[in-house]
């Protein structure tokens, strides 16, 4: 199965309304920035190929609603996920402290199979901004506390870093994703040969 | 959850590659001389074959042939023992059309019988190929097989002999090919049950070929039932024998459902069913005062009590002479009868384009309600 | 068989939605599997058995959303896999006709949005004309829920390939019209009309008795619903007009006919969410005009409210322009919030009070100089509550709550109280609150002040801002017969003490005329009010006789204006003492007669002595308590030392005074203190002979000598060692500043004497005090002999 010459990657990007989530992918996916601001409500998702580690891999990118209200039939998307990205607005120090709660919802709903190595990356967004409000170092210490997360301050307005930081989860999502597919989630496979004919639940090593 | 019928339809293609040929009836005795007939067609290897059943419901592909077509070949008798003669009291070859009736066995009707004598009697020393024609001749009739009759064409080659025949025979195939009919009128219909349902249903012809689409639209007048499902059938009926020795045969070719949960006044709702995937025939009214092939729609509403309400309506199908057909067209076809709404807007206008028609073709006929849910189905 | 334990709702709902999973996932497999091989029928076979697991009618919302949202993950494998085979130009002939096949019309119609979709993304056949395809087609599914995930399907897989062009960009190469934004907004609308019918369908199908799940199901669903308005609001090629024109009238017009609480106001929100603010600031007037349409149930104030919220913040973004000039925003807002209100008669006025509340909001953030704007919300809010005639706002009521909140605005966004008076209407509809909320406002209100020290420079603010917070100057028509906890009381006139500070102008008459407007407010206070707060404006008006001092250059009447201040705070200082008050004029009398010295205007050593011989009387015929007495003659004391305006003849009747009243009070250790304080009005009082201390050693050593002989009599000898230790401190601190009539030997009778009778005290706490009393005055003592500049002058001190 390794061998399946296209990749879908499912990646999830969350954070508090207004830290510029759907600006981040608009910028990443289609290279286009708009001051205008339109709350995301629900769920929807941008797709794009890109090449990691020379395999051709289509990342679907799924912009969610950082209000709860806008989410009313829960967070069923998260379900499947290859990757998350974790925004916050480096003027806003509460939406920094909310990362925390993001995460945790995140794993929680998600249920990934290894949560400690999940493939996460930290965005410190609006870095062309003067008020900065999070310093970098504040930042990159929390990211360490969980697990050396990557992080990355971008502009979407600006597009800088935006590329490298979506880069950065598709690389470890494929990492993961590797790893994963040797003991895939197919069903189990009841085999037919003779020098496995035992009975599988009486396989039990212990 | 597909049904089983429709679940081969769909997604299996027809296996490719068939053989060609009837059974050969051999002679009983093995003593004296025999011999292997064959008959080969001519042009055989460009001419399109078609499938037909078989009385016991296998596949099998012959030779396609149509009405005023000549039926022409040879006949190639080769000697079982080389040098032995074989005698004969002539050989000669049929070219027969007949129906057969599952109940009355062995009694064939025969519509089409012509004979050709190919030898005269006496002598066959040595193998031979004897050519033969039937120029132009009449095929009425579409081959056929059904759950009652059967209707064949067939070549049989006859070696007269003494005490047992050497006959040979071979089936073709016969297609009746219709002209677009000029006049095919949409069917529309209001139907209902007072006070409790009544739709305007609309098909956008009455006579479909058989690789058409049938477009269409049901509209809700009023809706006072919890309707849980709706679907389109296409029935067959298959008519034996006359009189009080009628046999009605029905057979659901296809259960296509075409709308799922409960509609309120005013929806409308399309319909799109592709023919091409059923195995359906031409229709067949009054086959040789014989049988009768009937194809019927039939809309069948469901309500939460699982009582059926539906309407049958007879179409014609007919086998279409040209083939070419630009696929998408159908494929994204809609229907938009001028007398039903066009479903867009809002509901306020689709009640007034109710409002505004006035020329059904029948008023208020009452569909049927089956409540133990037996009967047509 | 088993007998399986029943299984709870939930439960139920988690093995429902475990079984479809594992279908989901089984299935999926197989699909996968097959087109790996290449073998797209059985591939599309099994996806049509997956999707199968869509028709049922057994799961919640929110399990069908996760059975939804499995399925559509893999039908993206599905998607994927065609539009790869596409573009590698292996085409699969007539997909689009071959999965119409399927007999079941979820799983159809999932399959057919599917491959129309790599259709469009393959150029195959005119997106268009696909696009008008699937949204017909979806008809078929009638079913609520099925129906809303069915179009939400559709409306995922086609969010990248609406066309989104002006004009027709059609090419040979693509399959047909590829269309115009135009058909994109046509698409969205049809399909958002059919989700919000069979949205609004759920509200009318069941039992009733099901009402309240219903409803939590829709509010649950509504996300599919809102999606429709998310595509619009994507479209690029929408502008201002076309979004004027087109999509919002048509929007608008399927939410106000859907005549359907809950949709509507859902969809008002979403429309304020999802479009940008530009767009709603061109077409206010008829968003505003459907609010006034909607139904009776829609809690439409918190659609406006969220509008006026979001334009709010929009003009105070330093990003955004700003809202542009024509547009009157205001006065839209104000007009139409007042149609809605017009309409709905039966709109409770909490939520009317709301209204303006968002629509103060407004005022200030957008228009933050324009104080008639907030002025006019707040003559609308009076005039609402005549025509409701409602005069009594109960403290605790939601309107009361609402009225707060409207009120607080002004104050705490201008943070300036004289800004606040600028509004007509806010005294005015001030009068409404009950008892209570007039409290609590004229707290805040006057907290405010105090925080932002906002200075309050003419009488007829003081005058205006008094009124208003009139509860907390007098008593009230309205107040409850029980008073105030007295704590609260004293904080509240706290309060308003301090806030008295605040009333300064720099104009020093102008400062006299808001001395007398406040005396006037609060003199009325009554008893428990006033010595709260007159004494602030005594000592205001004391600083302003200071003043006028130190402009004597530029006033010539400055005099005369001293006097009249004095005189004012004689006056008031009596209102106090009327009140049955003694400590506090006692010493603003004090505090007056200092000022008054200080001063020096012509005249002053009149009012100095006036209010010294003030502070007597009180001494004398108010103060009885012979603590309170020795408090009160020791401060007289000390505030005659301090002074020097008094000659001889008016000087030494008060010396003579004090030492006589000194000596006359009741207590013995009180005539001791009180005999041996007075002695310092000899040493280090005023003399006017030689412009400097008196140094009386002859009567400061009388004095202690009768301090020691009233120590003597003193019985409890306890007291008695404790008044000698006190009157020794007297004797060093004369000793020490040179008066000759007190030597050494002096000093070593009291301290002998001490030592004497200190062996015989009780130990105790009170005894252990006197000990360490009397060993640190030794101790100062020894250090004096033992430094050599003092050695001599301690010489013969026995220790």
């Amino acid at each position: 199965m390794a061998s399946r010459k296209k990749v879908l990657l499912k990646v999830i990007i969350l954070g508090d309304s207004g830290v510029g989530k759907t600006s981040l992918m608009n910028q990443y996916v289609a290279k286009k920035f708009s001051n205008q601001y339109k709350a995301t409500i629900g769920a929807d998702f941008l797709t794009k190929e890109v090449m990691v580690d020379d395999r051709l891999v289509t990342m679907q990118i799924w912009d969610t609603a950082g209000q709860e209200r806008f989410q009313s039939l829960g967070v069923a998307f998260y379900r499947g996920a290859d990757g998350c990205v974790l925004v916050f607005d480096v003027t806003m120090p509460n939406t920094f402290r909310s990362l925390d709660s993001w995460r945790d919802e995140f794993l929680i709903q998600a249920s990934p199979r290894d949560p400690e190595n999940f493939p996460f990356v930290v965005i410190g967004n609006k870095v062309d901004l003067e008020n900065r409000g999070v310093s970098g170092r504040r930042a990159q210490g929390w990211c360490h506390t969980k697990g050396d997360i990557p992080y990355f301050e971008t502009s979407a307005k600006e597009a800088i870093n935006v590329e490298q930081a979506f880069q950065a989860v598709a690389k470890n999502a494929m990492a993961q994703e590797t790893d994963v597919e040797l003991c895939s989630e197919f069903p189990d496979p009841i085999k037919l040969s003779g020098d496995n004919n035992k009975p599988q639940g009486n396989n039990c090593p212990c | 959850m597909v049904p089983s019928s429709t679940k081969s339809v769909v997604f299996h293609k027809l296996p490719v590659g068939v053989s060609v040929g009837g059974p050969c009836k051999m002679s009983f005795f093995g003593f004296g001389q025999s011999a292997d007939v064959n008959i080969v067609l001519d042009g055989q290897e460009n001419r399109r074959t078609a499938e037909i059943k078989t009385e016991d419901g296998k596949r099998e592909k012959y030779y396609l042939y149509f009405d005023g077509e000549t039926v022409s070949g040879s006949v190639n008798i080769a000697l079982k023992k080389k040098g032995s003669k074989l005698e004969h009291q002539g050989i000669k070859i049929e070219f027969i059309g007949q129906i057969e009736l599952y109940y009355d066995r062995g009694n064939h009707h025969e519509f089409t019988s012509l004979v050709k004598e190919l030898v005269r009697p006496g002598e066959l020393t040595h193998d031979v190929s004897l050519n033969f024609e039937f120029s132009q001749v009449e095929k009425p009739y579409e081959s056929y097989t059904g759950a009652n009759v059967r209707l064949r064409y067939f070549l049989r080659v006859t070696i007269v002999k003494r005490l047992s025949d050497v006959v040979k025979e071979q089936d073709i195939v016969v297609h009746t090919l219709s002209q677009y009919p000029e006049l095919n009128s949409s069917i529309k219909m209001e139907v209902g049950i007072e006070d409790c349902l009544h739709i305007e249903f609309e098909y956008n012809k009455s006579k479909y070929h058989l690789k058409d689409v049938i477009v269409g639209k049901i509209y809700f007048l009023l809706v006072r039932i919890k309707i849980k499902h709706m679907e389109l059938q296409v029935i067959k009926r298959e008519t034996t024998g006359t009189g009080p020795n009628t046999f009605n045969e029905n057979e659901t070719i296809a259960k296509y459902e075409i709308m799922d949960g409960a509609p309120v006044r005013g929806e409308s709702i399309p319909i799109r069913l592709f023919l091409s995937g059923y195995e359906l025939t031409p229709t067949m009214k009054d086959i040789n005062k014989k049988f009768s092939v009937r194809y019927y729609l039939n809309l069948v509403l469901v309500d939460e009590e699982e009582r059926r309400y539906f309407k049958q309506q007879e179409i014609t199908i007919f086998r279409r002479a040209d083939k070419v057909r630009k696929n998408y067209q159908a494929a994204l076809s809609h229907h938009n009868p001028s007398l039903l709404s066009d479903g867009g807007g809002s509901g306020k206008s689709q009640y007034q384009n109710t409002e505004e028609e006035n020329s059904k073709e029948k008023d208020g006929e009452a569909v049927n309600n089956d409540e133990g849910g037996k009967g047509v189905i | 068989m088993p007998t399986t334990p029943q299984l709870s709702p939930q439960e139920e709902q988690e093995k429902l939605l475990e079984e479809a999973l594992n279908v989901v996932k089984t299935q999926a497999f197989q699909m996968k599997r097959c087109l790996d091989k290449g073998r797209l029928m059985d591939g599309l076979k099994h996806a049509s058995t997956m999707l199968g697991e869509l028709r049922t009618s057994l799961l919640s919302p929110k399990s069908y959303y996760e059975c939804y949202m499995a399925i559509s993950d893999e039908l993206r494998h599905l998607e994927m896999y065609l539009v790869d085979e596409f573009q590698k130009g292996r085409k699969v002939a007539d997909l689009y006709e071959l999965v119409q096949y399927a007999g079941n019309i979820v799983p159809r119609l999932y399959l057919l949005i599917t491959v129309g979709t790599v259709y469009i993304k393959s150029n195959e056949l005119s997106r268009k004309d696909i696009l008008k395809d699937l949204v017909e087609m979806c008809r078929g599914v009638q079913h609520p829920l099925r129906g809303l995930f069915l179009r939400n399907y559709l409306l995922q897989c086609t969010k990248n390939v609406l066309p989104d062009a002006v004009e027709d960009q059609s090419t040979e190469s693509s399959g047909g019209e590829s269309g115009t934004v135009m058909d994109s907004v046509d698409f969205i609308q049809l399909n958002f009309a059919e989700m919000n019918k069979l949205w609004v369908r759920m509200q009318h199908q069941g039992h009733s008795r099901d009402r309240e799940r219903r409803e939590n199901e829709r509010r649950e669903l509504r996300i599919l619903v809102g999606t429709n308005l998310v595509r619009l609001s994507q479209l690029e090629c929408i502008d201002i007009e076309k979004f004027k024109q087109s999509v919002l009238p048509g929007v608008l017009e399927q939410v106000v006919n859907c005549k359907d609480a809950i949709a509507q106001e859902y969809l008002m929100e979403c429309v304020i969410q999802v479009f940008p603010d530009d767009f709603h600031l061109q077409s206010l007037s008829s968003f505003l005009r459907a609010c006034a349409e909607l139904h009776p149930n829609v809690n439409v104030k918190n659609i406006i409210i969220a509008l006026i919220d979001r334009l709010a913040s929009f003009a105070q973004n330093e990003e955004g322009s700003g809202i542009p000039s024509e547009i009157q925003l205001f006065d839209i807002f104000s007009q139409q919030i007042s149609q809605v209100i017009q309409n709905r008669p039966d709109m409770p006025p909490e939520d009317i009070v709301s209204l303006q509340v968002a629509l103060i909001n407004l005022a200030l953030k957008c228009y933050p100089d324009k104080v008639d704007y907030v002025d006019k919300v707040l003559e609308t809010t009076e005039d609402i509550f005549n025509r409701l005639n409602l005069d009594h706002v109960e403290h605790g009521s939601p309107v009361s709550k609402e009225l707060m909140r409207l009120m607080k605005i002004p104050v705490d966004t201008y943070n300036n109280i004289l800004t606040v008076l600028e509004l007509q209407h806010f005294g005015p509809l001030f009068e409404y609150f009950d008892y209570k909320g007039r409290q609590l406002m004229s707290c805040h209100i006057i907290n405010n002040a105090l925080e932002n020290e906002t200075m309050i420079p003419a009488q007829e603010n003081v005058d205006a801002i008094l009124n208003i917070v009139n509860c907390m100057v007098q008593d009230q028509n309205d107040q409850p017969e029980e008073p105030d906890d007295p704590e609260d009381f004293a904080e509240e006139q706290g309060l308003m003490g301090r806030f008295i500070h605040l009333l300064q102008s720099e104009d020093p008459n102008q400062q006299f005329l808001i001395l007398n407007t406040a005396r006037k407010h609060f003199g009325a206070g009554g008893d428990k009010r006033i010595k709260f707060t007159l004494p602030p404006i005594v000592f205001a008006a004391y600083r302003l006789a200071i003043r006028y001092k130190q402009l004597s250059d530029e006033d010539e009447n400055w005099e005369k204006k001293c006097q009249k201040i004095f005189q004012f705070c004689h006056q008031t200082i009596g209102a106090l003492i009327k009140a049955e008050q003694a400590e506090i004029p006692l010493r603003l009398f004090l505090q007056g007669s200092l000022v008054a010295g200080q001063i020096g205007f012509e005249n002053s050593e009149t009012v100095a002595y006036e209010f010294l011989s003030q502070a007597f009387s009180i001494y004398e015929d108010e103060i009885s308590d012979s603590k309170a007495q020795l408090a009160a003659i020791t401060l007289i004391i000390g505030t005659l030392e301090q002074m020097s305006c008094f000659g001889e003849e008016n000087q030494q009747p008060l010396f003579t005074q004090c030492a006589l009243a000194a000596s006359k009070l009741l207590k013995k250790p009180d005539q001791c203190r009180g005999v041996s304080v007075s002695s310092h009005l000899f040493w280090s009082g005023f003399s006017q002979a030689t412009d400097g201390e008196f140094h009386d050693g002859k009567r400061v050593s009388d004095c202690l000598k009768k301090g020691v002989k009233i120590a003597n009599q003193c019985m409890d000898s306890s007291v008695q060692v404790q008044l000698f230790v006190e009157v020794l401190n007297h004797y060093i601190f004369f000793f020490e500043k040179g008066c000759e009539q007190i030597s050494v030997q002096v000093l070593n009778q009291i301290i002998s004497k001490i030592r004497e009778l200190l062996p015989n005290l009780e130990s105790n706490e009170e005894t252990e005090q006197i000990n360490k009393h009397f060993k640190n005055t030794l101790e100062h003592l020894q250090l004096k002999l033992d430094n050599a500049e003092s050695a001599e002058q301690y010489a013969g001190l026995v220790l």
